[in-house]
């Protein structure tokens, strides 16, 4: 016998555990004639026979359950009885924990990116805005009606401090427009509003080199 | 005669609480000396003891076979072990000499006066033999400790740690070799340095 097959059989040997008889005893013939193994077999019988050394500590208390508490789970227990075991639920709670987790943690990405989700025949399209900040994320950005107006106000009013009567009126015209069809489409309403704004800076940018 | 655990479970369950009591009287002794095996602290240890059996009372429905009682107590023991263990890592240390308070130590060495009165040498030696063996096993690292407790203490198959601690029988084998290695080590090291 090896002696590394022997260590790993060394404590059941030590605890008499899930040996046969025939096993045991070739175990410790090799333990009788190996000094190695025999040093190792003895620690571990030493050690076991310190660790006996502290017998069983006597409780000087005892432990009731209190009336007033049994009385209580009697209630708890009459209702969970009353309510049909949901045993069967047990190996499909994990996969249902971690599907809401899931779902919990993608409403929560949407919502904070104040995203809108569509749908149609081609698929889901997932527009999200970052918070308040007009900045926009992905291709097809998003702007309400009402925010829209707001900015071609503030275009106007820009335009008008600088005296390009020319682009004011072709803004009012804008508003207006905007003002009548309320049923515009989002990506209409946003690629004129960028294309506006393109317009608005180019002539912005004209302006300032003439006066110059 | 004598009932077991899965018919007392059951009755408790039917309703009839006060079998609940009964299956305290009979673990209480064995759960408190794990617990206090492996945390070493007589107070706390009651304290866990205690909070096992209460949520042992609340939770016992959610017990799936009865029949496994006991191996079910003892993972909550150990999880309160465990507890105490990661609460103890947070808190500063404190040299396992004064770990125990002067306190506790009294009331302990007054407990073991009573029980052997009609011998207090022998009672004396018996208690610095234990507290000595306690300090040593609390320097074990927790893991080797706690398969060391439930095998050597607790008289439990390998196969039955290996359930409660939920890991392969393999790694309860190495932890015990290792563990009972640990320990020959330290109290070779400390019997040279008390020398």
């Amino acid at each position: 016998m090896q002696c590394q097959e022997c260590k790993e059989q060394l404590l059941e040997l030590v605890y008499e555990e899930g040996i046969r008889p025939r096993r045991k005893l070739e175990l410790l013939d090799h333990v009788d004639n190996c000094p190695f193994c025999h040093e190792q077999y003895t620690e571990l019988l030493e050690s076991r026979a310190f660790l006996q050394e502290w017998t069983d500590e006597e409780p000087t208390w005892i432990l009731r359950v209190r009336p007033e508490a049994q009385a209580k789970r009697s209630w708890a227990l009459r209702l969970q009885r009353s309510i049909p075991s949901i045993g069967w639920l047990r190996p499909v709670l994990p996969g249902f924990r971690g599907a809401l987790i899931a779902a919990l943690i993608l409403i929560a990405a949407l919502t904070v990116t104040q995203s809108a989700v569509t749908w149609n025949d081609h698929g889901v399209t997932v527009q999200a805005r970052l918070w308040k900040s007009g900045a926009t994320a992905g291709s097809n950005s998003n702007l309400s009606q009402q925010e829209l107006l707001e900015a071609v106000d503030r275009m106007i009013a820009a335009s008008e401090q600088r005296q390009n009567k020319q682009f004011s009126t072709a803004l009012y015209q804008v508003w207006e427009d905007l003002k009548v069809k309320d049923t515009y489409e989002h990506n209409e309403l946003q690629t004129g509003f960028q294309a506006l704004q393109k317009q608005n800076q180019d002539r912005w940018e004209q302006f300032r080199r003439t006066t110059q | 005669m004598e009932f077991s655990d899965e018919y007392l479970v059951r009755k408790y369950l039917d309703g009839d609480l006060s079998q609940f009591n009964i299956l305290i009287e009979r673990w209480q002794k064995r759960i408190f000396n794990f617990i206090y095996r492996n945390i070493g602290d007589y107070e706390e240890a009651r304290d866990l003891t205690q909070n096992t059996f209460a949520k042992a009372f609340v939770k016992v429905r959610e017990l799936d076979d009865p029949g496994r009682f006991s191996s079910w107590l003892y993972k909550i023991a150990l999880n309160e072990c465990r507890m105490t263990f990661r609460r103890a890592k947070g808190k500063q240390k404190i040299p396992l000499e004064i770990y125990h308070s002067s306190e506790s130590q009294e009331s302990e060495l007054r407990r073991v006066m009573t029980e052997e009165e009609d011998n207090p040498e022998e009672s004396l030696r018996r208690k610095e033999s234990v507290d000595r063996l306690r300090d040593v096993i609390q320097l074990i690292p927790e893991e080797q400790r706690l398969v060391i407790v439930m095998k050597e203490y607790e008289n439990l198959k390998f196969h039955q740690i290996a359930e409660i601690l939920d890991i392969p029988l393999s790694t309860v084998k190495s932890r015990m070799y290792l563990g009972l290695k640990t320990l020959r080590r330290l109290l070779v090291q400390r019997e040279f340095t008390q020398t």
